[in-house]
């Protein structure tokens, strides 16, 4: 063979490896996106949303019914009766009608990022954080009401309390924005990223939230003062999830599987215990049984309220979401395991499990 | 293993380097370039590997050689064997050091992309796989805003409503005149070879354009500044012809001593087998040496 010929083939050659090589590289990767009612299982995974029967386990529909290479979903979907509303990778958002077989009642196509966290509603007002750096506010008829504008994405699902919607910024800050415009009224520097959610407690009309600085605080709603902040002495972790209300107390964890209670009021230490491992996921609280919490490893414990472990089940896979509850059981998504989702009832006895059909 | 070879050590700099300048799209230009100044004794080498093959090609003794066995391609072969093994050539060391440098431009791809995390999982790996003396609470998440880009998404550039895909544009721009640099002067009586070099110069520029075009625009921004410093090394070395890229440029490259010379055999001795002075394989230079002053004029 002419060697010219011969090395032009092997420059293909290795273009084609590079190529190759470079498609192997990691590409948005995410974790299942679960919400639940009463009637209904909503799971956002890849390139499909499934509705999952909540009694067998089943898959009642997947939306769209053929997969589409560049529409892949995470963000788990905002019930509301009969619609969900859903953000994906391909810049939409959409209202799905659920009653039967999925129909798309609006999209809303202005975005320019993905859709990654949950939407809020408020009355006719749906809020969307887009990791374009916008928060878009759409009312029910798919109009675009505002956009606030910023310099990171937004990923996390945004809290509307009275006139205020308040958003988690990976900015170093938590932002505060007029319901009804959108127009910043105060931002609130914080010492790291902020990923997950804030909570509200209406008895202190406070929001209390974590960073990935390695700390955790209570803010003023009204003032957007930092009331008290908590770092445990700087032996505090990064904060990926949202804390948990419970009983007069402010639950929360750190990455590293430290789980903390304390004071809303003061910000006093109530108690600590290791969960002894790594913990990007949030608590979960059960109503009169204590709370889930979920290690990566896939370990999984309901704590009572006296932090004594009551059960404990090791799931195939790693978690990285919080447990999400129903009026009946616990849900729990995993990736790189033999299940997407795991169900156990409270007293921690396996329901089913879900995984999707190819 | 790879991963702590590469990848990690890669997106360490790469965030170090982020951290310096605070902005990730320098960053990644910056870094791009540093990784080619570390390969570019790799790319000199090719270069030469290639330049002594094309001098041999030249040379009259190979021509007659081609003429001769034009209908005996074994024999051919055997004696471009002959000569190779006699000179010291490879045909494939120009290819080794561009084998080298794969891995490093895959982990290059790969930290880039790792660096750009967007979604949670994506930072939590991240952030695991920072040194410890990097304050990942500093760095993380990075701005993946750059000009008008953001260099997690594809790059659209909106004029008048219309997103125009600059960065996909500038990079079959410039892969287009990065294969014309680099590509070696086509035999002109192989038509083969030359419609399998024509096809290369159109397919790999279109291909580089659709993957810069839907991946994100940090990736584009790389292969800009990649194809880019790659030209610039070649026209360092002054192997670059840009008569070939722009036709009313009359420059050639510079006239650089051959890096090989062959010595034509006379014809009353072509049919004897080549005599090789030494027995162990001498290299190119040491066998231009040898034979320069018997050099035909």
């Amino acid at each position: 063979m002419n060697k010219k010929y011969l090395r032009s083939l092997l420059i293909v050659l290795l273009a084609g490896l590079l190529l190759a090589g470079c498609a192997m590289g990691p590409r948005a990767e995410s974790t299942p996106g679960i919400s639940a009612d009463k009637n209904q299982i909503i799971v956002s995974y890849m390139n499909y949303v499934y509705k999952v029967d909540p009694i067998t386990g089943k898959a009642d529909w997947r939306y769209p019914e053929k997969s589409n290479i560049k529409q892949v979903f995470y963000a788990p979907a905002l019930i509301d009766g009969e619609s969900i509303y859903v953000g994906d990778f391909a810049n939409d958002f959409l209202k799905i009608n659920v009653t039967g077989t999925p129909t798309v009642d609006w999209t809303f196509s202005e975005a320019k990022g993905w859709y990654q966290g949950k939407a809020a509603k408020d009355g006719d007002l749906i809020i969307a954080p887009n990791s374009d750096r916008n928060v878009y506010a759409i009312d029910g008829n798919n109009n675009l009401v505002w956009t606030h504008r910023d310099q990171f994405a937004y990923i996390s699902e945004p809290l509307v309390v009275d006139d205020m919607v308040i958003v988690s910024s990976q900015d170093h800050k938590v932002v505060f924005l007029k319901k009804a415009d959108g127009t910043t009224i105060r931002e609130v520097a914080l010492n790291g990223a902020v990923i997950a959610s804030p909570v509200y407690d209406p008895a202190t009309d406070s929001i209390f939230v974590g960073t990935l600085g390695s700390e955790f605080m209570r803010i003023d709603r009204k003032s957007g003062e930092i009331l008290w902040r908590y770092d445990d002495d700087g032996t505090l972790g990064s904060v990926w999830a949202k804390p948990i209300l419970v009983d007069g107390q402010i639950i929360f964890n750190d990455k590293t599987g430290k789980i903390v209670s304390l004071s809303p009021e003061t910000g006093m230490e109530n108690w600590q215990l290791n969960a002894g491992g790594s913990m990007p996921a949030g608590l979960a609280f059960i109503e009169g049984q204590g709370f889930v919490a979920a290690l990566e490893d896939g370990t999984i414990t309901l704590y009572g309220m006296n932090q004594q472990a009551v059960w404990s089940h090791i799931i195939s896979g790693n978690v990285y979401n919080t447990p999400v509850v129903t009026e009946t059981m616990i849900l729990i998504g995993a990736i790189k395991g033999d299940n997407l989702v795991y169900a156990y009832n409270f007293q921690g006895q396996p329901v089913w499990t879900f995984k999707p059909e190819k | 293993m790879w991963d702590t070879l590469i990848v990690q050590p890669f997106t360490n700099v790469l965030l170090m380097i982020t951290m310096l300048v605070k902005n990730f799209g320098v960053a990644i230009i910056l870094f791009t370039i540093l990784i080619k100044l570390i390969t570019y004794p790799l790319t000199a080498k090719q270069i030469k590997s290639s330049q002594a093959m094309q001098d041999m090609q030249k040379s009259p003794r190979y021509l007659k050689m081609q003429e001769k066995y034009k209908d005996n391609k074994e024999k051919l072969a055997e004696e471009q064997m002959k000569l190779y093994k006699e000179l010291g050539v490879s045909p494939f060391a120009s290819c080794l050091p561009m084998l080298f440098q794969l891995p490093i431009i895959i982990g290059l791809y790969q930290s880039i992309m790792r660096a750009m995390a967007s979604t949670p999982l994506e930072l939590i790996k991240l952030e695991r796989i920072i040194y410890p003396f990097i304050d990942p609470t500093k760095i993380l998440p990075i701005q993946n805003r750059f000009l008008w880009m953001d260099l997690g998404q594809p790059e659209r550039l909106m004029i008048a409503g219309i997103g125009i895909p600059v960065l996909a544009i500038l990079v079959i721009l410039s892969t287009v005149v990065q294969t014309r640099v680099m590509q070696p002067p086509t035999d002109a009586g192989n038509t083969q070879t030359a419609a399998m070099t024509n096809s290369m110069n159109m397919t790999m520029p279109i291909l580089m354009g659709v993957m810069a075009y839907q991946f994100s625009a940090g990736l584009a921004l790389y292969f800009v500044v990649s194809n880019l410093t790659t030209v610039a090394q070649y026209a360092a070395m002054g192997k670059t012809d840009w008569s070939r890229i722009f036709p009313w440029v009359k420059s050639k490259p510079k006239e650089s001593k051959p890096s090989i010379v062959i010595p034509d055999l006379p014809d009353e001795v072509e049919e004897e087998p080549v005599i090789v002075e030494k027995t162990s394989k001498p290299s190119a230079r040491a066998s231009a040496k040898r034979q320069r002053p018997k050099m035909k004029k």
